[in-house]
């Protein structure tokens, strides 16, 4: 039934395995998204917004949409001064030409979607309908598309007081890099790059705003979003609120992958009709509105140079990055930095410099979108490897074996500077091992060997095998425990769940700890009424920090048992065991007490909270490195230029395994993302700057047809920088598939001399032996 | 979503639909809404009227008659799918139902509809054009048989007023088989090409029918009577595919193309999945002579 | 809502129960399912009618919700996710996800179990490969339905009943 053999469990963590019982409730459709909320008297939004890149806003006509039957309200940003106000920005890059977005649009709309008024209606049949009757006055202005034309000096501008449309500049890099390419006896420079892409997460966004006070919060906030914090300090900065007076919580949440991250406009205008009418308000974004509006991911131009000996030892690296913006910042900034940091990859590289050019441009705003930008460092140096390897005449596999860093290297200094303060600092791995089992797995010499013979056959066939590496587990996160009055335990975490189990993980971490039986635990998530700090579920980091989080709190929670049950049965905490939900004094059989008695007698005497812990983890260094190899084998007609995946090999080493089933899952996810990226995926826009791949026809989801079986192997090295030796599985799968899946159809047409390096590959504009019937 | 401001009639005749047909302006025929409730929902459609007609039993019947299908207004893509007496009299219509969308857009979508609709990337109607279907129009003066040729499709031999009752397709004796192929658009699934083939032979191998439909590639689904014409009185028997395809070399006019396919790159896809249609027709007919 | 005047009368049986309802001509299926009656469970992923969230059996077929005005459905049968089991015991469908780890956020996952629900009862003895055309309608973004496949081919007739994640 599985690819698994023993070996690959090693270092599952074992304790009952988690029985994933949040699934008990989704599968038989009792889920609460936010979209299924009901909340008594309920009004519906609906956004206007500009269907162009670039516009400037003469004026806004409301009366037709006023008179339509159901319509309550209409706004427009001069309405409430929330609605003008810009969304505050989480961090400043100095430096930079740093423009923000306002809730809605003042005098100019500078990406197709950016919303100018709200319609209010009794429904959302009704908000749509008279949304449809408003009128923006608009008139369009040149806009700003391709990210390389922005640059040039006679280019339309995205901000008409700027200079150009260069948001700013950033340097990475360290070591000597002109004497490496000086010394180099071979360089190889290509050009990259990556179309802009979408989450789609399948739930689109939607949020629903409670004013009542209810549950003595001023404003309630329901969003399925990936970080309920940091929205609640967007929408109290913005409309002068404290974070005490604002409750946001994450429901069941219907995927993430990095754009439902952001604190968005509806989200921030909702709060404040909210508060301003006293009604609860509920807006749900349509697929077209989600594609239009949602942050883009990639969307970036790499212009790339290596440097190497004769025997393929790479000796320097030079990139310039152009990371295409969007109209605002600040969130697109983290993505080419991570690009930068993982175009080291898991390699030995003596020197290296990179010069990011963040752009404005008249589209959606970027941010990180599964793999955060590090699928594209991977991508890039993959490549150009694979470019080395070719020009140098050797086998790909044995240019990467050259340059790969040992087991006995670690932990190793890139000299890389990091983000945190001092320089990247790698944990562990066992790269050579990865790339080994890989090749062994998928039959890479087999493969090879019958190529010849399967092209005389008119089979074209290709495998491409890469390695990854992927920095996972930053910043801080909490895990809290309670007893509650019938001997249960609550376990919370602030970052919610976006689909990857934290109910079934965390619980069976902390029961591990705590000793307690995995079916006595609650878990919740998400609220910040219960957790009052988080930063939200992305880059791979829950697992790593809220795991290590939970972890800790399991063992204080046993502490705080022991002691709270010393005390009833009169014996020593340390005498005390917890044997499923008893607590036991060692050696005397007949002295103990169930943790429901135990709970109700504290709860009597008003103790419970003496069983109650909240611990932190924020390690002090900050990254743990997730990292392996992948092998495709794909099969393609040339005729048609249709490319099949016949297999799908990862082996990945995320460390300790808290769930394999989990994990397993994630990687599956995160590749079928990474091949749609490849072989797809693409936000096209027309010159006016209005989107052209605005829904599902047109923007193509990877189907259960063309994804293949994926099969996951799992090698282990736990990392030492943290206490449970985890380190993220969250994004490996897409940042491993993009090059992997390159190399693969390179392989296949290597006689035709086709290059990937372009996202998605598209065939049709390669030159292929034509069929009989397309000859000239 | 589809906003609010349209009025609905459920005739139970085909009578009444057309009374309410002819009565409203900007009244339209719903009948399986496969194709017209998603046009609403994005606002590209904006009916006045809808006129239900899944209300008229009488449209609701599949006949096969040896190699005379009858397919009523109603019946459904997954009906035409899983019919074995259909399969067993052309199973060209089995084979061209699995690539039409997913099951249950075929468990509503009619083939009627399809012909009456003529989206450009619509199966169906490469199907109805290649397979020649008869239509029973019925209007406000009664019905009338239309047959679909290499000039008139379907879409342009129906009024505003009129409902297609039937269609009905005769399958011609002798060495005849029909093939569809289609190459999905990886986001719609739709036709990015699609192309219906239909052959006659002779006992000597020779072409004395040839119908060639295309869809997805084109404005709107079409014959493609130049390359019929090239491929009628060949011996396919002997099936010399480079002679075949040199005669498709020739430039095809009117190809579409967009943001996600342009038109040489469908120009080519159409080339080649007529070579091979055409190649697995010949094959069904030598295998089973 | 507030019925307008062109509202009509719907009845039709949903999960087993007889509804009557009036509704605006234009709300679809899913729109009445969710909020007039309250069943969560399909939910709209879409509005090209190509993500499959919204599938419910109708008069035994699998029928995007998000494609049907709620007028179409008069006398006739709907069966929601909802509808597929009741008490603590599962559907075998939905037995069969929970095993395998077929589903993650869960958003898909109603559409999919119907879909697959109308797949089995059509075709009981399905190959993987009409198992993922017949989820051609169903988009998942977090599985790459990698476990989905796995767990329907564990249900198909000719499958040993074995499960487990190995
Ligand atoms: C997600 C999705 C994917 C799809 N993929 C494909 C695909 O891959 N290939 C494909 O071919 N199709 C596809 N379709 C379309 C589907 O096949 C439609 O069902 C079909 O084209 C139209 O049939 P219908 O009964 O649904 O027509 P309706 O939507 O009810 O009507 C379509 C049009 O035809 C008119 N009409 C309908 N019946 C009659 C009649 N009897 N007389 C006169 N006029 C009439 C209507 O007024 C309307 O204008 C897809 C649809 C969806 C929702
Ligand atoms: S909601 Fe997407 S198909 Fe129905
Ligand atoms: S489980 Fe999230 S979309 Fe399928």
């Amino acid at each position: 039934m599985t690819e698994f053999d023993q070996g690959a469990r090693v270092n599952e963590i074992r304790h009952e395995s988690g029985s994933r019982t949040e699934h008990f409730r989704l599968i038989r459709g009792d889920g609460r998204f936010t979209a299924d909320l009901r909340i008594a008297g309920l009004l519906h939004a609906a956004f206007v917004r500009s269907p162009i890149g670039h516009a400037r806003l003469v004026g806004v006509s409301t009366q037709e949409a006023h008179q339509c039957p159901g319509v309550e309200a209409v706004f427009t940003s001069g309405e409430l001064p929330a609605l003008s106000a810009q969304l505050p920005s989480p961090f400043e890059i100095p430096g930079f030409d740093t423009r923000l977005q306002s809730v809605l649009a003042r005098e100019e709309a500078r990406h197709a979607g950016e919303a100018a008024a709200v319609v209010i209606g009794t429904g959302a049949q009704e908000a749509r309908t008279g949304a449809t009757r408003l009128e923006l006055e608009l008139i369009p202005l040149p806009a700003v598309i391709d990210v390389e034309k922005a640059l040039l000096p006679d280019s339309p501008r995205t901000y008409s007081d700027a200079a150009g449309n260069l948001a700013g500049r950033l340097t990475r890099g360290f070591g000597d890099v002109d004497s490496a390419f000086k010394q180099a006896q071979r360089v190889v420079s290509r050009r990259f790059s990556a179309a802009r892409a979408a989450g789609a997460a399948m739930e689109p966004r939607c949020v629903v705003v409670d004013p009542s006070g209810s549950d003595g919060y001023a404003l309630t906030v329901y969003e399925g979003t990936q970080a309920p914090h940091a929205v609640r300090r967007s929408i109290a900065k913005v409309l002068g609120l404290a974070d005490k007076d604002v409750r946001v919580v994450a429901p069941d949440v219907g995927g993430g992958f990095g754009p439902k991250g952001r604190t968005y406009p509806e989200t921030v205008a909702l709060a404040a009709i909210a508060l301003a009418i006293g009604r609860p308000l509920r807006w749900e974004a349509s697929r077209s509105e989600d594609l239009l509006t949602t942050f883009h991911g990639r969307g970036l131009v790499v212009q790339a140079d290596i440097a190497s000996d004769e025997q393929g030892h790479v000796l320097g690296l030079r990139a310039r990055l152009i990371q295409d913006c969007g109209a605002y910042l600040p969130t697109a900034a983290v993505v080419p930095l991570n690009t930068a940091q993982h175009l080291l990859g898991p390699y030995r590289i003596p020197a290296c410099r990179f010069d990011l050019e963040l752009v404005y441009t008249n589209k959606t705003p970027i941010s990180p979108l599964r793999g955060g930008g590090r699928e594209l460092g991977v991508f890039v140096l993959e490549r150009m490897l694979d470019h080395l390897a070719d020009a140098l005449d050797l086998d790909p596999l044995e240019i990467r074996a050259r340059n790969l860093l040992q087991p006995e290297d670690f932990p190793y200094d890139t000299g890389y500077p990091s983000r945190a303060g001092g320089t990247v600092v790698y944990d562990s791995g066992q790269y050579p091992a990865c790339l080994e089992t890989a090749k062994a797995l998928v039959g890479y010499d087999d493969l090879c060997a019958a190529q010849e013979v399967d092209r005389q056959a008119g089979i074209y066939r290709g495998v491409g095998i890469s390695m990854f590496l992927e920095s996972t587990g930053l910043e801080r996160e909490r895990a809290r425990a309670e007893l509650t009055p019938g001997g249960r335990v609550q376990l919370m975490v602030g970052s919610p769940s976006t689909g990857q189990g934290h109910a079934t993980s965390f619980s069976q971490v902390f029961a591990r700890e705590a000793r307690l039986p995995i079916s006595l635990i609650d878990y919740r998530s998400g609220d910040t009424h219960l957790v009052d700090t988080g930063i939200g579920t992305f880059a791979s980091r829950m697992a790593v920090i809220a795991g290590n989080a939970a972890a800790a709190a399991g063992k204080a929670f046993r502490e705080r048992l022991r002691e709270a049950a010393s005390e009833e049965l009169e014996a020593a905490a340390f005498d005390i065991d917890l044997a499923g939900s008893v607590l036991q004094v060692a050696g005397a059989p007949g002295r103990g007490i169930s943790l429901e008695t135990l709970a109700g007698r504290l709860e009597s005497r008003g103790h419970l909270a003496k069983v109650a812990v909240d611990e932190e983890f924020a390690p002090e260094r900050p990254t743990s490195f997730a990292g392996g190899a992948h092998a495709a084998v794909v099969r393609i007609d040339p005729e048609l230029r249709s490319i099949e995946i016949e297999r799908y090999v990862v082996v990945h080493d995320c460390g300790t395994i808290l769930n394999q089933a989990i994990v397993d899952g994630q990687i599956h996810g995160g590749v079928a993302h990474g091949l749609g990226n490849a072989l797809g995926e693409a936000l096209l826009y027309a010159e006016d700057g209005s989107l052209i791949s605005d829904s599902f026809l047109l923007y193509p989801i990877p189907r259960a047809a063309w994804v293949p079986k994926i099969e996951v192997k799992h090698l282990a090295s736990p990392s030492p920088f943290n206490p449970l030796g985890v380190k993220g599985a969250g994004e490996g799968g897409t940042i491993g598939a993009l090059a992997t899946i390159a190399r693969a159809v390179e392989h296949a047409l290597a006689p035709f001399d086709v290059t990937c390096d372009d996202l998605p590959i598209r065939l049709h504009d390669s030159r292929l032996v034509p069929h009989a019937a397309n000859r000239q | 979503m589809i906003p609010t401001g349209c009025s609905y009639h459920r005739p139970q005749s085909i009578d009444q639909a057309v009374d309410a047909l002819t009565s409203g302006s900007g009244a339209v025929i719903l009948a399986g809404g496969q194709s017209l409730i998603p046009l609403m929902k994005l606002g590209q459609s904006r009916p006045a009227a809808l006129v239900d007609v899944a209300g008229i039993a009488s449209l609701r019947y599949l006949n096969v008659e040896g190699r005379r299908i009858a397919i009523g207004a109603l019946t459904t893509a997954r009906d035409l799918e899983r019919s074995t007496d259909l399969a067993a009299a052309v199973p060209v219509f089995a084979q061209a139902a699995k690539q039409i969308a997913d099951p249950a857009v075929r468990a509503r979508g009619t083939f009627v509809g399809a012909l009456a609709f003529g989206d450009p990337g619509g199966d169906w109607p490469a199907i109805g054009l290649a397979l020649e279907a008869t239509l029973e129009v019925c209007g406000p003066s009664g019905s009338r048989q239309v047959q679909i040729g290499a000039n008139l499709t379907p879409w342009e031999a129906i009024k505003r007023n009129e409902i297609i009752a039937s269609a009905t397709i005769e399958v011609p004796d002798g060495r005849t088989a029909a093939v569809y192929a289609k190459v999905r658009h990886p986001a719609s699934g739709y036709a990015l090409v699609g192309v219906a083939v239909l052959l006659t032979l002779d006992a000597a191998g020779v072409c004395t029918r040839c119908r060639i439909a295309a869809t997805g590639a084109l404005r709107r689904p079409a014959r493609l009577p130049t390359i019929e014409a090239s491929i009628l009185g060949s011996n396919l028997d002997g099936l010399d595919l480079e002679e075949v395809a040199a005669s498709l070399r020739a430039p095809l006019a009117g190809i579409t193309g967009d943001a996600y396919a342009g038109s040489a790159q469908r120009a080519q896809l159409l080339r080649v999945l007529i070579h091979r249609t055409l190649h697995q027709t010949v094959a069904k007919l030598t295998s089973h002579p | 809502m507030t019925p307008a005047d062109s509202a009509i009368e719907v009845r039709l049986r949903v999960n087993g129960l007889d509804r009557e309802i009036d509704v605006d001509p234009c709300r679809l299926l899913v729109e009445v399912l969710r909020d007039d009656l309250g069943l969560t469970g399909a939910h709209v992923g879409c509005d090209s009618s190509q993500c499959g969230a919204c599938v419910v059996l109708l008069n035994g077929l699998a029928a995007k919700a998000c494609t049907v005005l709620a007028a179409q459905c008069n006398e006739s049968e709907v069966t929601t996710i909802e509808g597929l089991s009741s008490g603590s015991e599962l559907h075998r469908v939905q037995a069969a996800f929970q095993e395998h780890h077929a589903l993650q956020c869960g958003f898909c996952t109603p559409g999919m179990i119907m879909t697959t629900v109308d797949l089995l009862t059509t075709n009981p003895s399905p190959t993987e490969a009409e198992i993922t055309e017949a989820l051609h309608g169903n988009l998942c973004r977090c599985t790459g339905y990698v476990n989905i496949v796995r767990a329907v081919l564990s249900l198909a007739a000719h499958s040993s009943s074995e499960g487990g994640e190995g």
